[in-house]
């Protein structure tokens, strides 16, 4: 597969240019230059030098016996023994190399996504890794390449060269597997293009009947995405202190995913339900809803060019950057057709959708950082400065296609003809002209008064410009808005949202009429200070004022403040023990609920309101939860314990509790979590770790139904406060998130003998959700559903989700000679899932619900399934 | 997947690794390929019998002095030596894992009590007195400063400030066994120049001292060599 690739070229040149040069490096350390690709390893391997991790007995280092700990008292692991070396050739190169192959099984539910969801396993050969490195260990040159395949879709090889204290090379090519689905039945043909139809024997205006007929018919198909990426990166000393870099990197996603498809709400209009007068027609003949299949064929490539220095010209350290990113999709539409009329009837009209998809973008930055010390206190002084700029300009589409609207018919009785609404005539004009630019400027002094003390002040700005402006206008019917829902809106409701001024008919519509340009400033300000009291405590203490002005947004502007203390200690004994506490309160300038009215139709020139007013356009208690007040206390406690020589003892305790300033909107978020971690490291031969984690946290929001009664048919329908007319009390309600998260293992590691080396590990990971809700009485219902629905019905809460996954993965290692061995892989995984959204879904029939078409049965709710992998292991 | 299924995969997973833990159950206990060099890091300091050593004796005068000071300068100077390191070299060139011409026939022959005692023994004999050593001369800087361009440390970090043995400082990280480390004050240049010489070429690498020795002494050029041997004699 890498022949084919284009980054080919540059993978001989390069080699062609680097002599040739080699370490097997222990880690992937991040470079200046890198986009990113900083791990290379997959579900066989994960930190992609297994085949190497042997550990050293020698240990860290010859001086002394035994493993150090960081300044945290955490053990550092053993190192890895360094492979056997050859000469290579007459000069001063050794090279070293080791390959292994071998054959993968998988049984069981060797289908379920979540076995899947980032493993490419496929029965078949693999290559577990081959790795070559050669050195000169005179001139430090070196070149390094790893690989290791397991299918077409979970592979990577890279390459890199150089010189230490010099050059550095490097080149690589992957592929990522992110299966989304196993169980997918999409109802149309074409998935995977931009064109969606219908399978035959179905037309628009077919009945659900009809349509689960087929359905039941469909093939299964895996919905997936693969992440190819390939790219090249050089650094290299110019001179002494002056070091250059540039990368280049491309990644190609491809594939296929869930996607949506609106053509307006199935039930809300029509005739009425089963039960008769005042019960909706659920499942309804009405609008449609369709969980279509949408394709993926994006590339991004990140380019990246820099220049620092290192050693203090004219005493400056500094690092110059400019980067660049480029987004391209290569698919920038989906049409679907659809079996359903949107109403009984409407066959020649809204028989599809169009979706336009994300457009192309091209993003630029250029950043410069310095540093300066400074006389003062043995201070420093630093600077970063950055500008960046966001730019689309893609052709636009037109609001309709005219495969679903032609030419010479009309949306239902509304009077809109497709000939006005199918063209990019249609639009005020024809490319979006997107353009988001930012500034930010970082200044920073630190100061070191004493050995003791050191404070500092930072003060930051970064600025946002949102130029894009765009007037929905359409200059063959002098008519402002769109067409929502591909046409279906006006075709079920006979309503528009569209407005003319001077028209009767249109001169009193509430529409949106333009793009709203979000966008914000931001200024932080920091004072802080560290004081090392003694040899085994030290505190400190940060204000943070945050000052933002978002617009156009709710307030005008926001204050974030934070205050952070905390100690740092060794006077427990061994242990130590790293105490935080952060206060954060949030206010701001007056909360207006409709920042927005410029984007819409009232605040034109020639609109009449209507006798009833306007519908409020939300209640006026609403604060959302980046604009409401907030008080919140963050307390955080990590103890570090050494157990003897050989073990380490850690627990980290945390607790959140954020109250915002809001009955309607989030109200609180609350979240507490511990961690416990015991390693153990007796010898090089053996190493063992137990770790287990729990996190709960409570998420919840008030919100009030508006009285529908009221909406279309009276003036107190503009009535925004809570607790008014539109917005009562008894339509109250609130929702709460409970969340518990708990995952679990153990690792344990061992060299019997140099031949035999066994891991084996056990991770556990757990997940319950659960939505509950209550409300002030039955009136917080909404009124479509109120006729036929009970308090017992509604109950308090929807069914918990739950996820719970086990893994029990081992890797025997046996060495058959000093150069050849056998490896044994196997990893036995089961787990089990619910989620309520996918309830009732048991076969591909199911998916079609009244006017509703889905597209996947969900994950399996309980699956076992077991890899197995044997490997011959050559090395020098 | 049914609980039959199930069982079969555990079934076959154990099957296919039984024989697995056959072989490592064979292999016995971790043994691992033995160091081809003695590991001193946990080397303890060592005690004798000065009077049995000083019986010993008579034998090592005849190189090494009357009074442990070397009567020609290729051997080194043993008065005032630290003892640990005196019987760490007797042992190795006992053990083969350090070789001589002379001194592995003279250590065969030596008992274990033998080596403590005759370096006890030496170890308490005046060292050579102090010299004029020229801090700033080439030699000085390296021993002293070492070179962070050329990769050299210092050799006061393990031979103390003025070569008299290593500065032992509190901590309660691991230590560095400081016993074993030499004093080098006062030996000759000759010497000094062949004993940078075997750690650099591998000759004496026996222990995981000469392992730290061998990595120094390679990142040392011949002057360097010439210029260190020449402050440590003076010094």
């Amino acid at each position: 597969m890498l022949k084919r690739k284009p980054l080919t070229a540059l993978l001989g040149l390069t080699l062609g240019l680097a002599s040739p040069l080699p370490l097997l490096a222990q880690t992937d350390a991040s470079d200046s230059q890198r986009v990113g690709n900083i791990q290379f390893g997959n579900s066989l391997d994960p930190t992609g030098w297994g085949a190497y991790a042997v550990p050293d007995p020698v240990g860290m280092s010859y001086l002394h016996a035994g493993q150090l700990r960081t300044p945290t008292g955490v053990l550092y692991p053993w190192p890895h023994q360094i492979p056997d070396e050859a000469p290579l050739g007459t000069g001063d190169w050794t090279y070293t190399w080791l390959a292994q192959f071998g054959y993968i099984h998988t049984s069981g539910d060797r289908n379920d996504e979540l076995l899947r969801m980032y493993s490419g396993w496929k029965d078949g050969a693999a290559l577990g890794m081959f790795a070559f490195s050669a050195l000169n260990h005179k001139t430090g040159q070196y070149i390094d390449f790893r690989g290791s395949r397991i299918s077409s879709q979970d592979q990577y090889y890279r390459m890199r060269a150089g010189r230490y204290g010099d050059y550095h090379i490097e080149v690589f090519y992957r592929d990522i597997p992110h299966t989304l689905s196993t169980t997918a039945f999409p109802l149309w043909n074409g998935v995977g293009s931009t064109n969606l139809t219908l399978p035959n024997g179905l037309a628009t205006g077919s009945t659900p009947a009809q349509v689960q007929a087929v359905e039941a018919n469909r093939p299964r198909q895996t919905l997936s995405v693969t992440r190819q990426s390939e790219g090249v990166s050089w650094e290299s000393a110019l001179s002494r202190n002056w070091i250059g870099y540039a990368g280049v990197t491309h990644e190609k996603r491809t594939g296929d995913r869930d996607w949506g498809g609106p053509m307006y709400l199935t039930y809300f209009f029509g005739a009425p339900g089963p039960g008769g007068p005042g019960t909706p027609n659920i499942p309804g003949t009405y609008g449609g809803q369709y969980d279509t299949v949408r394709p993926v064929d994006f590339t991004t490539t990140d380019v990246n060019l820099g220049l620092r220095n290192k050693g203090g010209a004219s005493g400056w350290l500094f690092n110059f950057t400019m980067t660049g990113s480029f987004f391209r999709d290569n698919k920038s539409t989906l049409n679907y057709a659809v079996p359903f009329a949107v109403a009984p009837g409407s066959t020649s009209v809204a028989t599809g959708g169009t979706w336009s998809l994300e457009p192309d973008n091209n993003y630029y930055n250029v950043r410069l950082e310095a540093s300066h010390p400074l006389k003062l206190w043995h201070g420093e002084f630093s600077i970063s400065a950055a500008y960046s700029s966001m730019r689309q300009n893609d052709a636009l589409q037109a609001p309709l296609s005219p495969m679903y609207c032609p030419s010479g018919q009309f949306l239902g009785t509304t009077g809109i003809a497709c000939a006005d609404w199918n063209t990019t005539a249609a639009l005020s004009r024809q490319d979006g002209d997107a353009r988001i630019d930012s500034g930010l400027l970082n200044l920073r002094l630190d100061f070191r008064p004493s050995a003791k003390f050191s404070w500092h002040l930072n003060l930051r700005q970064r600025d946002e410009d949102n130029m894009t402006r765009y007037t929905m206008y359409n200059p063959l019917t002098g008519q402002y808005g769109y067409v929502p829902e591909n046409g279906a809106e006006p075709v079920v409701t006979g309503q528009t949202e569209l407005f003319q001024p001077g028209s009767p008919l249109y001169q009193s519509n509430f529409a949106q009429i333009a793009s709203i340009p979000f966008s914000y400033n931001d200024r932080k300000t920091e004072l802080g200070g560290s004081y090392r009291v003694n040899q085994n405590n030290t505190l400190s203490a940060s204000y943070l004022l945050d000052h933002q002005t978002p617009h156009p947004r709710e307030r005008t502007y926001i204050n974030d403040q934070h205050l952070k203390l905390s100690w740092d200690t060794r006077s427990l004994g061994s242990a130590t023990l790293r105490l935080s506490y952060e206060y954060q309160k949030r206010s701001g300038g007056p909360y207006n609920p409709d920042p927005y009215l410029a984007a819409y139709s009232p605040s034109m020139p020639g609109y009449v309101p209507l006798a009833v007013g306007d519908t409020a356009f939300t209640v006026a208690q609403m604060y959302k939860y980046d604009m409401s007040n907030l008080e919140a206390s963050k307390l955080k406690a990590i103890l570090t314990e050494p157990l003897g020589t050989t073990a380490t003892f850690t627990a980290t305790l945390y607790g959140n509790r954020l109250r915002y300033g809001a009955d309607i909107g989030r109200q609180s978020y609350d979240t507490t979590g511990a961690d416990l971690s015991w390693d153990w490291e007796p010898t090089a031969s053996t190493s063992m770790s137990v770790y287990a984690g729990i996190e709960s946290s409570r998420l919840k929001q008030g919100n009030v139904n508006d009285n529908e009664a009221l909406a279309f048919s009276s003036p107190e329908q503009a009535d925004t406060q809570f607790g008014g007319p539109f917005f009562p009390y008894a339509n109250f309600w609130t929702a709460t998130d409970n969340e518990r998260d708990v995952d679990a293992g153990a690792h344990f590691n061992h060299v019997f003998s140099p031949r035999v080396r066994l891991d084996l590990n056990y991770d556990y990971t757990y997940s319950r959700g659960l939505n509950s809700y209550n409300y002030a009485s039955l009136a917080a219902i909404s009124s479509v559903y109120l006729p036929f629905l009970t308090a017992a019905d509604i109950g308090n809460s929807f069914p918990p989700n739950v996820y719970r996954m086990q893994t029990l993965t081992a890797n025997l290692n046996l060495g058959l000679t000093r150069r050849v061995g056998v490896r044994l892989y196997g990893k036995y995984e089961f787990g089990n899932y619910a989620d309520w959204h996918y309830a009732g879904f048991g076969m591909p029939a199911d998916l079609i619900v009244g006017n509703r078409v889905f597209t996947e049965l969900g994950p399996q709710p309980h699956w076992h399934a077991m890899v197995v992998g044997v490997f011959m292991t050559v090395k020098l | 997947m049914s609980s039959t299924h199930r069982v079969l995969h555990l079934v076959a997973a154990v099957i296919l690794w039984l024989p697995a833990f056959s072989i490592a159950a064979a292999e016995g206990p971790p043994a691992h390929t033995p160091a081809t060099w003695t590991d001193l890091r946990q080397q303890q300091p060592i005690t004798g019998d000065v009077q049995a050593g000083q019986a010993k004796s008579a034998v090592c005068a005849a190189c090494h002095g009357p009074q442990g000071l070397a009567i020609v300068p290729i051997f080194p100077n043993l008065a005032g030596q630290s003892a640990t390191y005196l019987y760490v070299q007797l042992m190795t060139f006992k053990n083969g894992q350090r070789n001589d011409l002379v001194m592995s026939g003279q250590a065969a022959a030596l008992s274990d009590a033998d080596m403590r005692n005759l370096a006890a023994y030496y170890a308490s004999l005046p060292a050579k007195p102090a010299g004029q050593a020229d801090a700033a001369s080439r030699g000085g800087r390296l021993f002293l400063d070492g070179d962070p361009a050329q990769g050299v440390p210092p050799c006061q970090g393990c031979h103390g400030p003025t070569g008299q043995g290593p500065r032992v400082y509190p901590s309660n990280t691991p230590q560095p066994p400081w016993s074993t480390f030499p004093r080098l004050h006062g030996q000759s240049a000759i010497y000094v120049t062949k004993a940078l010489g075997d750690f650099s070429n591998g000759t004496r690498s026996g222990t995981s001292n000469a392992q730290i020795m061998h990595n120094v002494a390679q990142t040392l050029g011949d002057a360097d060599i010439q210029a260190l041997s020449t402050y440590i004699a003076t010094q």
